[in-house]
């Protein structure tokens, strides 16, 4: 049996025509040489045709279906977004002062029950201050200048953020701010995530940290409804802008 | 008229539009969610899902890709998201199989299924299982290159990876189907042993 891995991916970029002109002459060399491999080229072959011959219709009404569907959805909600936070320095004030809000509600300071009082409205009020672009049932998006300064560290550590699992040496709006770059960050399994791998990459304590672009983020938001993106103040996306992924593992 | 077109009527709020694109594009959405997650019921809903979210973000789709390759993007990630929360299911669907034995099979004794065509159900029946229980990365892909016909560069917009992982994850997917239509006894090609060196190559594009 040919124990030539090499060429087992050359047969299959053959019958893709996918091969480069120096692979396709690599590969008619060793099938001169080898049956072993003239005959998995005809399975193959075979695969291919019966693969193409699994097609199944969809069922009569599936149109209709859609449509129908279709028809019932609220034509001018706005098209659901990736939760954004914009940070300049009246927000990076108004987030020291949750993250001081935070740290009495933790136990970290005295007066715990006066600081867990306040950490509860917070999260209470969070659901209300949520800005009305994330929401998608919600008419045209408001401006994200248009959100109140006092609601922003709200929506930032809105109930069900796990700020307590949050890699530990990683502040996402300041790495946003200090790298000109947005920063996503995603509670998953990194190996759900088949599309970063080979992206630069560095761990960090519960997490890692990956090379990304826009484009990524963006694609990513299709499929994560709580992806978070931090960007710095005045940040225009562009595809190919760098930007960071930070997935902390589930 | 084109896709483009379609998309941009579509997005303005013309209906009929977007139908025109559920119609032209519902059979290869169909299948993909069918081979990605085994399941009919299943894959109608969620192909129906992947039309109305495309229904929903026409607004933000900049065609800086084919309206197509968007499409199979989102189909493709509703039915992962799908098989992540079923915990991606390690049996093969009997729902799909018991259909295709009841349709091999719906003849009266006395008018049996030529020998030849009986071989030719048996051998879809064996590649649907073998195709059904391979990895869905590697249904996903197959079903992208040789169903819908999507290039490579397309398959690398869709799933978001180079084109260098796409031609591997190919060669991966193709080897391993293959291996479990061999152990299975579905390939009867000759050994080794009986090809003459400098034969007839089956080499064609």
């Amino acid at each position: 049996m040919c124990k030539n891995e090499k060429m087992l991916l050359l047969l299959s970029g053959h019958l893709d025509g996918c091969n480069t002109a120096e692979e396709e002459a690599l590969l008619q060399a060793h099938l001169a040489e080898c049956p072993d491999c003239r005959r998995i080229l005809t399975e193959y072959e075979k695969i291919d045709a019966g693969i193409a011959g699994l097609t199944q219709a969809p069922p009569a009404n599936f149109t209709a279906n859609v449509m129908r569907a279709v028809q019932a959805e609220p034509r001018t909600a706005a098209p659901k977004k990736p939760r954004r936070f914009s940070f300049g320095f009246g927000t990076a004030v108004a987030a020291v002062a949750a993250i001081f809000l935070l740290a009495v509600g933790s136990g970290k300071l005295p007066q715990l029950g006066a600081g867990r009082a306040m950490l509860n409205d917070a999260a209470v009020k969070s659901a209300d201050a949520e800005p009305a672009e994330f929401a998608a049932e919600e008419p045209a998006a408001a401006a994200e200048t248009d959100t109140p300064a006092a609601a922003e560290p709200e929506a930032m550590y809105a109930a069900g953020t796990q700020l307590n699992r949050m890699p530990a040496n990683v502040d996402c709006a300041a790495l946003a701010r200090a790298e000109n770059r947005p920063v996503g960050l995603l509670y998953a399994d990194p190996a759900e995530l088949p599309e970063l791998d080979g992206a630069p990459s560095l761990p960090l304590d519960g997490g890692t940290r990956y090379e990304v672009t826009q484009k990524s983020l963006d694609a990513l938001a299709l499929r994560f409804d709580d992806l978070q993106v931090f960007e710095p103040e005045g940040y225009l996306p562009e595809e190919d802008h760098p930007a960071y992924l930070i997935v902390v593992e589930q | 008229m084109d896709d483009k077109r379609l998309v941009q009527q579509a997005a303005a709020g013309d209906t009929a539009a977007f139908e025109t694109l559920v119609e032209r594009y519902q059979q290869q959405v169909y299948h993909l969610a069918l081979r990605m997650v085994n399941n009919e019921a299943d894959a109608q809903d969620l192909a129906q899902d992947a039309f109305v979210r495309a229904w929903r973000g026409l607004d933000s789709f900049q065609f800086t890709s084919q309206f197509s390759t968007w499409l199979y993007r989102l189909t493709s990630n509703i039915c992962i998201d799908f098989l992540r929360a079923q915990k991606r299911r390690k049996a093969v669907s009997l729902t799909m199989l018991r259909d295709d034995e009841d349709s091999q099979w719906d003849l009266p004794d006395s008018d049996p299924l030529p020998e030849q065509q009986m071989i030719a159900a048996e051998e879809r029946e064996a590649l649907s299982k073998a195709f059904a229980a391979l990895d869905p990365e590697f249904r996903q892909v197959l079903t992208l290159r040789i169903v819908n016909g999507c290039s490579y560069q397309q398959i690398s917009q869709i799933l978001g990876v180079a084109e260098g992982t796409v031609k591997s994850r190919l060669s991966r997917a193709r080897e391993q189907l293959r291996k479990k239509m061999a152990a299975n006894g579905n390939f009867s090609g000759a050994s080794a042993s009986n090809c003459q060196k400098g034969g007839r190559l089956d080499v064609q594009k």
